[in-house]
């Protein structure tokens, strides 16, 4: 169901360039809510910009508060959406760290299925950026402990080779 | 030591209950509840399968405070959308991500919700308006804090106990995992030492490892142990 919606708002958007909220609506028959989530989720990750946020008081019959109705501008271009690609070591290692929270490498590596080197390196990387942190040891082995959890997504960090 | 997850006769009965609700036919509740005393590996085998066999799977760890509102927030961020503000939206959202697929939610510590009716039904409200499969992750006495709720407790088509390891569980680990070859004396020692759990026998093959390093052994057997 929300893919549909995205489908409709995508197609409106194909055709245009700035828009209102309202506009939107009016052409895809959407409810108000949902295609304002459509529509903040793709400003959300940088295709749309937000020019302005005006409310339009209720009319006729309708009660309640002011409707939003945002005006956007298409910034990027909607066709390099990325599709859904498989998951990679370091996301497999990202959820087993949200997932269990206090892990060693080989627990990464046994969990997640990935190389124990694959392990070593993600966690220095996140380790140096301040998503873990080192809390004990179990045997020979350092204890990770995830102190900055960013969400289902992996953290975006840049590497300097 | 190998890298290896082992595949216990625990792990085996949680992958059954998962595939029972996952395949359930039209009319059949897809609930599943997984429970047992801690240590046993309940979480660890939730995220394996979730790595390997659940992609679009959502996993939500409950706390103790949690209200229904919280709740339904960490679930919608964890289907990747926005969180909305209002209650009402919160709900509507996950209702519009999980209706018509067949994304697994697996909400762990359920013990911590299980005073709470609200919460409780709110989350039988989302299994019957989208028969999305879920699987509840509890503690030893979760079962019996769960019946409490006939209405919700009706809808478990899979109610699995995780069990201390048996010894041909013990065997078989041991030898998934470990590098140098152990003998059934070994076993049997390391079996006999109490109640086990899978993170004990990882520990124990790391030992015998260095023991066979150290006094450069072929084989481990039960009297190296000691």
């Amino acid at each position: 169901m929300a893919q549909k919606q995205t489908q409709a708002i995508l197609s409106f958007l194909s055709r245009r360039k700035r828009f209102y909220l309202d506009e939107a609506v009016k052409e895809t028959g959407l409810d108000r809510r949902k295609a304002l989530r459509v529509l903040e989720k793709l400003c959300g990750n940088g295709f749309l910009n937000l020019l302005a946020d005006e409310h339009i008081p209720p009319r006729g019959s309708q009660t309640g508060p002011p409707r939003r109705n945002p005006r956007y501008e298409i910034v990027k271009d909607l066709g390099r959406r990325t599709p859904k690609r498989p998951e990679c070591a370091r996301d497999k290692i990202w959820r087993v760290f949200r997932y269990m929270r206090k892990v060693t490498r080989s627990d990464l590596a046994r969990i997640s299925g990935c190389s124990v080197s694959s392990a070593e390196q993600y966690t220095r990387h996140l380790e140096k950026h301040g998503y873990i942190r080192a809390a004990g040891k179990r045997g020979k082995e350092k204890i990770w402990l995830l102190v900055k959890d960013t969400g289902p997504k992996k953290p975006k960090i840049k590497e300097v080779i | 030591m190998k890298k290896e997850f082992a595949v216990t006769d625990n792990v085996k009965r949680f992958c059954a209950a998962v595939n029972g609700i996952l395949q359930a036919p039209a009319g059949v509740d897809r609930m599943a509840l997984i429970y047992g005393d801690p240590g046993l590996g309940k979480t660890e085998t939730a995220t394996w399968w979730v790595i390997h066999y659940g992609e679009s799977a959502v996993y939500v760890r409950t706390k103790k405070l949690m209200s229904g509102r919280w709740l339904l927030e960490e679930v919608v961020a964890e289907l990747g959308e926005q969180p909305a503000y209002r209650t009402s939206d919160l709900f509507r959202q996950a209702v519009d991500v999980l209706i018509g697929t067949n994304r697994v939610v697996i909400l762990d510590e359920i013990d911590y919700l299980a005073y709470d009716a609200r919460v409780i039904e709110t989350i039988r409200d989302i299994h019957d308006i989208t028969n999305s499969p879920f699987v509840f992750i509890g503690m030893a006495q979760a079962d019996k804090k769960l019946k409490r709720y006939r209405h919700l407790w009706r809808r478990f088509s899979e109610v699995v106990r995780f069990d201390n390891l048996t010894r041909e569980d013990t065997a078989a680990v041991i030898r998934q995992i470990a590098e140098v070859p152990v003998n059934d004396s070994a076993i049997e020692a390391i079996h006999g030492s109490g109640n086990l759990t899978v993170a004990m026998l990882y520990r124990w093959v790391q030992k015998m490892e260095r023991i066979a390093k150290s006094r450069n052994l072929e084989q481990i057997t039960a009297d190296d142990l000691t």
